[in-house]
């Protein structure tokens, strides 16, 4: 009877253990409070004797922000931005280089911040937005190696770790590449340039695409021939792409798509024209890893347009006549917020603002300067408001009732540059 | 073979050789006679008798007979005639047979010899040999080569040269034994044979032995000498044999040996010997003027160099061969037999003689499946890392000083630290294979130990060790890489049998039991303090099916949870309820089903089938076992109670295989359920094998012995950390949790065992998490100013962690391409460190005295034990 109880109790106990047992699992890693973000930003710029250039800063935190100046591997200078209490700050390139090609490398305490790169001189005016790091694939779509025309592709890792990128190319015939491309070691804290015009020459409309498989680079396209420069930054491909379409001494634009995948993408242009948004005004498909150029002429009488795409894909407008080119990359986002730094960095500047929302929006935009005046436009439904800012040599802000989508020109007599404005996280709507 | 004096007449030489005289030195009067008397037996004719000491007493014996006499041996050596080719000198409680001396003299003139020695037996028992010329190591040590107690089956008999011969019976020629003026008369009877063998072969003599000269001994010789004494004239035998350059590296390394042996036997038991030691020194000391004197006479018949000498010694130290051989039986004595425990009558013949053969094998087993534990390989993963190089340092920690582990803090150091740390201290870098080898022979013979105890005996009990170390809940254990917790796993068995174990009669023997209790207790619960519990859930439990109820064991087993607590007890008031209750490592109990079910199986049906008490143990076992596997589901029973309960499960499955498997004719059983029951056992005890090809006993592979070696190799600064992020698996110790990684501090280029344990997240630890949420969820562009001031000079990232991203676009943590897979940076930052490695921290008093009485009490406790043992 000893046994058997004995027994029993083993037995009962044992597989009551093995029943209910529940195998150690390791601890998730628990969440942290996120603290306050801080952003980077870089981009290039070639400094020379017969032009000028600021680099202008946009930012919600009036701290200095910390800029160093790369080229050959070294920081050969770093200095502090001055940013005012009304958020804007500007630093002569020849205070930072004496000439030649660098790269900077701008710390934000704050994800509410913007900066750009405004050069002027006989070519005319180039302009290009700051960008954060690219991880993934990095679009630029709009380039042109036609006529032997200059067209270099700088990659910019400023950065302590090595990066490794791939680079594809598209043109108007297709996937289109170079074996030079195919594998491009990006060494930490250097800017590494390709002349597309030497590989890939003769091309009516190039663009490329950058995957980063290791580290992070920033890409920017310096185009340039016929007496004029155009600087196109490289974003991240989206699904996504909003812009107001501004109108650039009555020069013919193009929307350039390019893709990022490996398939074929299609793609719908929302279209914003004096009788109000055009759903689906023109849609298409993308080849895999390949580019299309739509006129704008297409898109009769457009102010705006959203570009969906069902893969990952990057837009630019391009604006092209003799003597005049101006192009961006456009926004992957709607925001209620932005700033336009550098503005006014040439001798005139245009604000382009598009509402998309079916509401009308309040804007009010801001001097970045202390004491900076304030004004109201209304934006309507589906349209496009157009500010003329001449004359403030600073950078603005604009602030709306609901989300739209901003970008500005600076121009002077030569040339005119396009850049699309920067959204604010803060008032992300 | 031995002949009698009424054996076969004996044989006389046709021509005398050798004019030869006696010289019978006086032991005591009882002797004499009959030693005369053997004299005036021997066949071959001498020249003179005399009869050298003794006093009135050895001039009566020598009137008697007409013999000489003389008061000293020199006045026999300066009276000796010209015409007297050779003496024979024969110890007053010899019984030379018949043909002694003739046996002698023929060996000397065939081998021209010139001192030559008798084959020496017992005269109790003549079958067995005292001596048959011995050998000495360098140092003067003698080394006879004989068994105690051997018979004399001719074995030896072969005339051939010795280091020296026993002075009981020897024949010397003359003029040698002129000119080294005899024998010393200041050494006792062995001493004096080795230094006039000594002198005689320096002085270019032939030292031999004649076996076919038999001489009977009285050993009466030796009784009225200290065994010091005799230490003393081997000391000084040496002194005057070797030339200066030889006792210029002789005497310092013979005093080191001397000194280990001394030391090592008054850690046994044997004080003595220390003793022994110094008064043998101080004696030489005394004596050195006529030592030097001695030395200087030698220096004129000084024929050959001592290489000669060193031709008839043994290589080695035979006093530390000796200590070896008498270490091995304490330990063997000590672990494996113990009064109150059944004798071997009740064992069969047939298992008396398979134990120790199994006994063996199982050590090999086990030491083949750790043997890179017990070779100093211990493999450095997870909880298994290696000691501190600085072993004072963890100790300051462990009582109440600063705990380096992680970002530092004042959180108490596990108690595994501090006994390897004090390890380390006496075995430097060998401390975990010392430990390892020592807990594991613990346990192998402690589980044996045990089932003997409990009625379960012959060779089964040895294989319940390996269950123990490497079944399924040690297995459980070293999946967890818990490396003390096995190291706990050997004591496990002896606290429970200390805990049943019958209480000593003297009280010597109850002393020496409690401080066994303590030191057992002390050394397992250090490894594991939860395990304090187990002898009193043992006994609780086993008190149900195996013993009668006996309240003084659970008193016992109280009193040995009481130890370990003490033990610990530094540990325990400083730590959190909640690092007992809970943290990392958790043990997957069931990780190992097939094999816990077949303890299941064996138990069960041992305790069908088997006879008691082999039922019973069984029972007892299976219980444990349960216990092992359901105290881990009760809510909050982690942490060191979850290791407890794993070990406790450990030494149930132990009895458990131990009592069922069929090994001996009480176990044998022919119905169907036995015969499963009996290979499920078999099963288990197979499957202990598996770790060697691996020989790591199932810690795992090595991981961090050398992966931070750049560290040491690239850093500027001497104190810098290493922020270490990963996958909880893939870091060492214990780790905090980010946002879909972990990570971890560690100081140094090595992740050591007291760094394993990270105490309770103080200021700077929740300032480095707020830190690396923020390079994490940021874009920081100099993520290593950030980590500066934490003394972080280097961030390894060991998986593909998101946190990776955050380090893609920074300027400051320099990317060093040195392992695949694993991404290094170096901070290359500059700033103020607010967090240094070397925190100041007033020690806790509390602490530090907890911690110095355990030492104190342990370190007594050890002599205590092994004094006061009662012998069977």
């Amino acid at each position: 009877m000893k046994r058997l109880v004995s027994l029993l109790i083993v037995a009962v106990v044992g597989g009551f253990s093995y029943l209910t047992y529940v195998p150690p699992v390791e601890a998730e890693p628990g969440l942290m409070p996120q603290p306050s973000p801080a952003m980077v930003m870089a981009c290039t710029a070639e400094v020379d004797r017969e032009g000028a250039g600021t680099l202008d800063l946009a930012s919600s935190l009036a701290e200095p922000h910390p800029i160093e100046v790369l080229s050959g591997g070294t920081v050969i200078e770093e200095t502090s931005a001055v940013i005012s209490r009304a958020g804007g700050g500007r630093v002569p390139l020849t205070d930072l280089i004496a000439g030649g090609l660098v790269g900077f490398l701008i710390e934000m305490p704050t994800s509410d911040g913007a900066a750009t790169v405004v050069q002027t001189g006989s070519w005319g005016v180039s302009a290009a937005r700051c960008t954060e790091p690219g991880y993934t694939t990095i679009g630029i779509p709009g380039a042109s190696t036609r006529n032997l025309e200059s067209l270099e592709l700088r990659l910019f890792n400023p950065y302590a770790v090595d990066a490794v990128v791939s680079i594809s190319s598209a043109s108007e015939a297709g996937i289109d590449s170079a074996s030079e491309l195919a594998s491009v070691i990006v060494s930490a804290r250097a800017l590494v340039v390709r002349d597309l015009a030497v590989l890939l020459p003769l091309r009516n409309s190039l663009s490329v695409n950058i995957r980063v498989d290791e580290g992070a680079v920033h890409a920017f396209l310096a185009q340039e021939g016929g007496g004029e420069r155009m600087l196109l930054e490289g974003v991240e491909a989206g699904n996504e792409w909003w812009a107001p379409v501004p109108v650039i001494r009555n020069i013919p634009g193009e929307l350039v798509l390019l893709s990022a995948a490996p398939v074929e993408t299609e793609f719908e242009i929302d279209a914003a024209t004096p009788g109000g948004i055009v759903a689906a005004a023109y849609s298409g498909t993308i080849p895999a890893e390949a580019m299309i150029q739509i006129p704008l002429e297409e898109l009769a009488g457009v102010t705006g347009i959203r570009v969906s795409t069902t893969g990952p894909v990057t837009a630019a407008l391009v604006f092209e006549d003799e003597g005049i080119r101006a192009g961006a990359t456009l926004s992957p986002r709607l925001s209620t917020a932005w700033f336009l730094p550098g503005v006014e960095a040439a001798e005139s500047g245009e604000m382009w603002i598009y509402n998309p929302t079916d509401v009308i929006a309040e804007v009010v935009y801001q001097h970045l300067v202390p004491g900076g005046e304030a004004r109201l436009v209304e934006v309507p439904a589906g349209g496009v408001q157009w500010i003329n800012v001449l004359g403030s040599r600073s950078g603005y802000m604009i602030r709306s009732t609901t989300s739209v989508v901003a970008g500005y020109t600076v121009a002077d007599a030569e040339g005119v540059g396009f850049v699309m404005a920067e959204p604010m996280d803060e008032f992300d709507g | 073979m031995t002949t009698t004096d009424s054996a076969p007449a004996p044989r006389v030489p046709e021509t005398p050789a050798l004019a030869v005289s006696v010289a019978v030195l006086f032991v005591d009067g009882d002797c004499l006679e009959d030693t005369l008397s053997a004299l005036e037996r021997q066949s071959y004719a001498v020249a003179t008798t005399t009869i050298v000491g003794g006093g009135d007493d050895g001039e009566a014996a020598a009137e008697g007979r007409e013999f000489e006499h003389v008061r000293t041996f020199s006045d026999f050596v300066n009276n000796l005639s010209s015409d007297v080719d050779a003496a024979w000198v024969v110890h007053g409680d010899a019984l030379p047979r018949p043909d002694a001396l003739a046996a002698l003299v023929v060996e000397m003139e065939r081998n021209d010899a010139s001192l030559l020695g008798s084959k020496i037996l017992s005269a109790e028992d003549p079958s067995h040999l005292e001596s048959v010329g011995t050998a000495t190591d360098v140092f003067g040590e003698p080394y006879a080569g004989l068994d105690p107690g051997e018979v004399d089956l001719e074995q030896y008999d072969v005339i051939r040269d010795v280091a020296f011969i026993a002075g009981v019976s020897m024949l010397i020629r003359r003029d040698l034994l002129k000119g080294l003026r005899g024998i010393d008369t200041k050494l006792p009877p062995v001493a004096a044979g080795m230094d006039l063998s000594q002198r005689a072969r320096i002085a270019g003599g032939r030292v031999m032995v004649a076996p076919s000269s038999e001489v009977l001994h009285a050993r009466r010789c030796g009784h009225e000498v200290a065994g010091w004494r005799e230490l003393a004239g081997r000391m000084r035998s040496t002194l005057k044999a070797y030339r200066w350059i030889t006792l210029a590296w002789v005497i310092p390394i013979a005093t080191v040996v001397a000194l280990i042996d001394g030391l090592v036997r008054l850690a046994v038991g044997q004080p003595a010997a220390l003793w022994d030691l110094v008064r043998a020194a101080a004696w030489n000391i005394g004596h050195l003027p006529s030592t030097l004197r001695a030395r200087a006479g030698l220096r004129s018949v000084r024929q050959v160099r001592d290489e000669e000498l060193f031709r008839y010694q043994v290589s080695g130290s035979i006093r530390l061969r000796e200590l070896g051989t008498l270490v091995g039986e304490k330990l063997g004595w000590a672990i494996d037999s113990e009064p109150g425990v059944e004798e071997e009558e009740v064992i069969g013949a047939e298992v008396r003689r398979t134990g120790p053969v199994v006994a063996t094998l199982v050590m090999v087993l086990v030491a083949l499946a750790a043997r890179q534990l017990w070779f100093g390989n211990t493999p450095a993963v997870g909880f298994t890392l290696p000691g501190s190089t600085d072993p004072g340092a963890v100790l300051d920690a462990y009582s109440g000083g600063w705990n380096p582990a992680g970002l530092g803090g004042a959180g108490a150091l596990h108690p595994a630290t501090a006994i390897l740390a004090v390890f380390s201290v006496i075995f430097g870098s060998g401390a975990q294979a010392v430990l390892a080898i020592l807990t594991m022979t613990l346990g192998v013979f402690g589980m044996a130990r045990l089932l003997r105890r409990v009625g379960i005996d012959g060779a089964s009990r040895y294989l319940a060790g390996p269950v123990l170390l490497l079944g399924p809940f040690a297995a459980t254990v070293t999946d967890a890489t818990h490396w003390a917790g096995l190291m706990a796993a050997g004591g496990v068995p002896w606290l429970v049998d200390l805990g049943i174990a019958r209480w000593p009669g003297s009280w010597r023997g109850r002393l020496g039991r409690l401080a066994l209790m303590a030191l057992i207790s002390a050394v397992t619960v250090t490894f594991a303090p939860a395990a304090a519990a187990i002898p009193v859930v043992a006994v609780v439990v086993g008190a149900t099916v195996v013993f009668e109820c006996r309240r003084w064991s659970l008193v016992r087993s109280l009193l040995v949870a009481a130890f370990g607590v003490l033990a610990v007890g530094s540990y325990l008031w400083n730590v959190q309820p909640d690092v007992l209750l809970g943290g990392v490592p958790s043990y997957d109990i069931w990780g190992a089903p097939l094999r816990l079910g077949l303890v299941g199986v064996a138990a069960a049906a041992a305790i069908l089938t088997a006879p008691s008490p082999r039922w019973r143990v069984a029972a007892w076992g299976g219980m444990l076992v349960s216990a092992g596997v359901a105290l881990p589901l009760v809510p909050g029973a982690g942490g060191e109670v979850e290791l407890a309960a794993v070990l406790l499960g450990g030494l149930g499955s132990g009895l458990a295989v131990g009592a069922a498997l069929p090994l001996d004719t009480s176990t044998k059983s022919s119905t169907v359920i036995g015969v499963i029951g009996s290979l499920a056992a078999v099963a288990v005890v197979v499957a202990t094998g598996t770790h060697l090809l691996s020989g790591d006993a199932g810690l795992g592979s090595d991981e961090w012995s050398r992966r931070l070696e750049f560290v040491e190799a690239l850093s500027d600064e001497v104190s810098e950390r290493v922020l270490l992020i990963g996958m909880p698996g893939s870091l060492p110790g214990e780790h905090r949790d980010g946002s879909a990684y972990s990570y971890r501090v560690v100081n140094g280029s090595m992740p050591t065992l007291d760094q394993a344990w990270l105490p309770d997240p103080g200021e700077a630890e929740n300032d480095l998490a707020d830190t690396l949420s923020a390079i994490d969820r940021a874009d920081v562009v100099r993520p290593g100013s950030m980590l500066r001031p934490f003394a972080i000079g280097w961030v390894v990232v060991l998986d593909e962690v998101q946190f990776l991203d955050a380090l893609r676009a920074q300027i400051d943590l320099t990317d060093v391409p040195l392992e695949p897979g694993v991404s290094v940076f170096r901070n290359t930052a500059t700033g103020e460190v607010a967090y240094p490695i070397d925190a100041e921290q007033t020690p806790d008093p509390v602490s530090r005295g907890l911690a110095w009485l355990t030492a104190a009490l342990t370190a007594l406790a050890a002599p205590l034990a092994m004094w006061g043992r009662e012998r069977r």
